[in-house]
């Protein structure tokens, strides 16, 4: 069809904008709908205390 | 019972999924093949049960009131650090050394102008656009300036991107201010901070300049500290996700300022001015608006008081309480919302109806009154919050990127909708 490589992500996004919108009504309608916020394992340093940096 | 692993009994099967152990706080257990050996999937509304990743990046306890970034606790970093020195430690795991912190600053100084044709941006967006959707917009057109930092798999390019990221991102917001006032852009200028350059770009005008009070520039740098991460909150994973597909942090960044905007995350202090303009629009009377929330009267809303997360106290309210008296009493400013708050403020410690119900002031009923006193517009409050979390989102992305076998994020559902049913002309239906 003459599309350069750019454009064929954007060809990809016109022809999923009705699914992105489908999806969009299903979840602002879904009663009890609530904010995605997933939760962790926190794996990192439990608690140490702050050195001014003229002493690192 | 073995605390090591969870067993998960359907059909006639038995199945057994190991505990992940955590430093500190909740343990999980990985479900990686669950789906493969039972054929279930698991339903969980807003992920209220399921971490999304392992992460050492940030750690808090509700219920204890405890946030820390990298094992330091919150309170230390407010009080001591600053806020380019937690963008560091955050992004790069370890506070910097004298030298480090000062390369860092000096990278960060050296990006803070934007590409002269980013105005041109500005010139289309009506002139009450709100500024988040400017802030967005421009933050993923600078992808299309910066395409020689797109690849998230070459450290330098990374590192660029992060440099111009929270470089660039005080300029653009306050050149959404400007535009939103019809003022002319303010240029950034180097021999500022970060903090000081960002006010002077919102609040200078080519006819009087701007001197900063330390008092406001040391509560913001504050503010932009107590806000700079919040481990998987909404903005945060769906910075991940995003990323999670490989796509540059420009745009990353960008869907993650979008997920901000939305009033269930970034707009709480937003809400708490429009309830002090409530109250005033009725006459100013607290003790009646009191006795409204009490009584639980509709439409009556108690915006600014208590935590979902922070039952018994936010930590980062304890903090900026100060920071906000002194912040009022410097500007010395008289403004009949501002008296509101203090007098609600005052209700909420002493009436045993808010102590007993954990109804303090929250870290966005004082961010509310700070922004209001500095002469931020309601719109702006959550572009500031936006500057705040930049690093937490750059620290998250970094860490999501180098995970090895990151994968990208895609979840499974139930379906409920009609199995199968034959496609029938238009004219036949």
């Amino acid at each position: 069809m003459g599309f350069p490589t750019e454009m064929f992500t954007v060809l990809f996004a016109l022809g999923r904008l009705p699914g992105w919108i489908a999806q969009w009504h299903e979840m602002i309608k879904e009663p009890g709908s609530r904010i995605g916020r997933p939760r962790q394992i926190y794996t990192g340093v439990v608690e140490r205390d702050f050195v001014p940096v003229e002493e690192r | 019972m073995s605390d090591n692993s969870v067993v998960v009994r359907y059909g006639d099967g038995e199945y057994t999924y190991p505990v992940i152990d955590s430093t500190v706080g909740d343990k999980g257990f990985d479900i990686g093949k669950l789906r493969a050996q039972t054929g279930l999937v698991t339903l969980d509304s807003g992920y209220g049960n399921t971490a999304a990743y392992k992460s050492a990046i940030t750690y808090l306890d509700g219920e204890a009131g405890i946030l820390r970034y990298r094992g330091y606790p919150i309170e230390q970093l407010a009080e001591r650090s600053t806020f380019l020195e937690v963008a560091y430690l955050l992004i790069n795991g370890e506070l910097p050394s004298v030298d480090e912190l000062s390369v860092f600053k000096n990278d960060i100084t050296q990006h803070t102008l934007l590409h002269e044709d980013v105005k041109n941006f500005y010139r289309g967006f009506p002139r009450d656009a709100h500024p988040m959707a400017m802030l967005s917009s421009v933050v993923s057109a600078l992808s299309t300036f910066y395409q020689d930092s797109h690849n998230p798999f070459d450290e330098k390019q990374r590192n660029l991107s992060t440099i111009r990221l929270l470089a660039k991102l005080p300029t653009i917001a306050a050149y959404a201010y400007k535009k939103s006032i019809g003022h002319p852009f303010v240029y950034p200028r180097n021999d500022l901070g970060y903090v000081e350059n960002f006010l002077r770009m919102t609040f200078s005008v080519p006819a009087q300049e701007y001197e900063p009070d330390p008092v406001v520039v040391s509560a913001l740098d504050k503010l932009l500290i107590l806000h700079a991460d919040h481990e998987q909150n909404c903005s945060t994973s769906t910075v991940r996700l995003v990323g999670s597909s490989q796509a540059n942090m420009f745009a990353s960044i960008s869907a993650g300022i979008n997920a901000l905007w939305g009033p269930l995350h970034g707009g709480a202090n937003q809400s708490v001015l429009e309830m002090l303009e409530g109250i005033q629009a009725s006459g100013g009377d607290v003790d009646s608006f009191i006795r409204k929330v009490k009584n639980k009267e509709d439409g009556v809303r108690l915006m600014g008081f208590g935590h979902r997360v922070y039952k018994n106290f936010d930590p980062r309210a304890k903090i900026i309480k100060a920071a906000a008296h002194d912040v009022l009493s410097a500007l010395g400013k008289s403004d009949e919302l501002l008296d509101i708050a203090l007098k609600l403020e005052e209700h909420a410690l002493s009436d045993d109806y808010f102590v007993s119900r954990s109804l303090y002031p929250n870290v966005d009923f004082y961010t509310g009154l700070i922004y209001r006193a500095m002469g931020f517009p309601t719109e702006m409050f959550t572009v500031l919050f936006a500057l705040g979390r930049l690093p937490g989102w750059i620290a998250q992305w970094h860490e999501m990127i180098k995970e090895p076998g990151s994968r990208i994020g895609r979840p499974r559902q139930i379906y409920t909708g009609v199995v199968e049913r034959d496609f029938v002309p238009v004219e036949e239906r």
